[in-house]
């Protein structure tokens, strides 16, 4: 549609106050370090407190009533670490990887370094040498997806082992999260927490297609594909989702 | 929570206050500690205001304190306690590595650290050692010590923020936490020119440039802290 110049006006004047780009990364960042503070310093004290309750009632059950009663008791308390074990792992992985002065391939190494060191599984960047210099707009999109794909992957496909590919060519890159999980459930579309739709914006946002499919041996693939900045003179060649 | 009659229990158990923020976490705590004889805790607080209410009322022979209190700070907490109580023993009890905080917990005066996921299985442990008169840290934080005694320096991520006061380390980890400086000056009851200015020194003790490189190198902190 076009606008008048009058009509142009009136739209910028009446415009509600705009955050540049860098604001709302920084504000996207700063909630998400905000929920992984309360995580940390709310619910994971909380179940401390219970589990160190449940200790003490393994202690007073051995004493007086008998080992039976004081093994459920310990069971509970084990099931109890474990699940602090995933909340702290949980308010870890909210904790955005800084994205800003990077390069994509640096993010990225950053991320799949972060994740082999939170959670234990065994996170790997492949990339071919080959990736330009992006726009900061772009490689934080490209991280973020990257992100939720790994998050998924070991949230819910319980991945022990996630490659971060990124392949460039000429006109076009693509990146791609392969995980060798459980694979995806089948309503994964409508599935809100799984952060698809996100992906799917960011993909958009930044000229891209994404594609999440099920890993032909075992696992899941999430792709992005995604134009990379022509050479002056070449401009407008189309991204093509590989098969 | 109840409070029970000065001069502990005169029955020769030993005596505890728990300082922490949480409710659940304090609940808790005081029934661990309870079910091993000999041990009662006498008053469990949130803050630095009451935490000194009840000593000076319960004088326990032992204080448990959190480093992260919802309006105060532990390790002022353990200093102060230090100052205007020097019988009284402290011993952190807190959900950050070790690495991260334990030695500046020793430095202000606590007489051990344990970590909360370590609570079950050491806690009563370290309670005991402290009571005895010594010193309760890990083996690993013992080994780690003894290697900068020995070697006189240390290569971990750790060390390089040894150059910040524990004020501007508290300054430094809250926005690591997200925290706006508005946000810190209300929490720490200071003014925002006063966060500004422990802004910058970090950045220069850091060699940060920029307001962003602050926040990623602060979050990294976090991050690396609350891996304990």
């Amino acid at each position: 549609m076009m606008l008048t110049g009058r009509t142009k006006a009136i739209a910028s004047e009446f415009a509600p106050p705009a955050h540049s780009e860098p604001d709302v990364i920084e504000i996207a960042d700063r909630e998400r370090r905000r929920l992984g503070r309360e995580l940390h310093d709310g619910l994971c004290q909380s179940l401390a407190g219970i589990a160190a309750l449940t200790a003490a009632l393994s202690r007073d059950l051995a004493a007086n009533v008998g080992p039976g009663p004081a093994a459920s008791a310990s069971e509970i308390l084990r099931l109890l670490n474990e699940a602090i074990s995933e909340a702290r792992d949980l308010a870890r992985g909210l904790t955005p990887v800084a994205v800003r002065g990077r390069s994509l391939v640096d993010a990225l190494g950053a991320l799949a370094r972060n994740v082999s060191r939170a959670h234990g599984t065994h996170c790997v960047l492949i990339d071919d040498g080959r990736c330009p210099s992006l726009r900061g707009e772009t490689t934080t999109h490209l991280v973020r997806i990257a992100q939720e794909a790994v998050r998924n992957a070991i949230s819910h496909g319980k991945a022990d082992e996630i490659e971060i590919r990124l392949d460039c060519r000429c006109s076009m890159a693509v990146l791609s999260i392969c995980d060798r999980g459980v694979g995806l459930p089948e309503d994964f579309r409508d599935r809100a927490g799984l952060g698809l739709h996100t992906m799917e914006y960011r993909a958009d946002a930044i000229g891209g297609a994404l594609k999440v499919a099920p890993h032909p041996v075992r696992g899941v693939v999430v792709t992005c594909a995604f134009p990379l900045p022509a050479p002056a003179g070449h401009r407008g060649a189309d991204a093509q989702m590989p098969n | 929570m109840p409070k029970c009659p000065t001069d502990a229990t005169g029955d020769g158990r030993k005596t505890l206050l728990i300082v922490d923020d949480h409710p659940v976490l304090r609940r808790g705590l005081t029934a661990l500690i309870e079910s091993e004889p000999g041990l009662v805790v006498n008053g469990s607080v949130g803050s630095r205001t009451a935490a000194f209410a009840a000593i000076e009322a319960s004088r326990p022979d032992l204080v448990i304190v959190d480093l992260m209190l919802d309006r105060d700070d532990g390790l002022d907490l353990i200093k102060e306690i230090k100052t205007r109580h020097p019988g009284t023993r402290s011993l952190v009890l807190s959900f950050y590595d070790e690495a991260a905080y334990a030695e500046r917990a020793l430095a202000a005066g606590a007489l051990g650290y344990v970590t909360k996921q370590q609570m079950e299985t050491t806690l009563l442990t370290a309670i005991r050692r402290v009571l005895s008169g010594e010193i309760y840290m890990s083996e690993a934080l013992q080994r780690r010590l003894a290697e900068r005694y020995v070697s006189g320096h240390t290569l971990e991520a750790t060390s390089t923020m040894r150059a910040l006061s524990d004020r501007e380390l508290q300054v430094f980890q809250l926005v690591g936490e997200g925290r706006t400086t508005r946000q810190i000056a209300a929490m720490l009851g200071r003014s925002i020119k006063t966060i500004e200015s422990h802004v910058e020194h970090i950045k220069n003790k850091l060699g940060i440039e920029s307001a962003a490189e602050l926040a990623q190198r602060a979050t990294q902190w976090v991050e690396t802290a609350r891996r304990g």
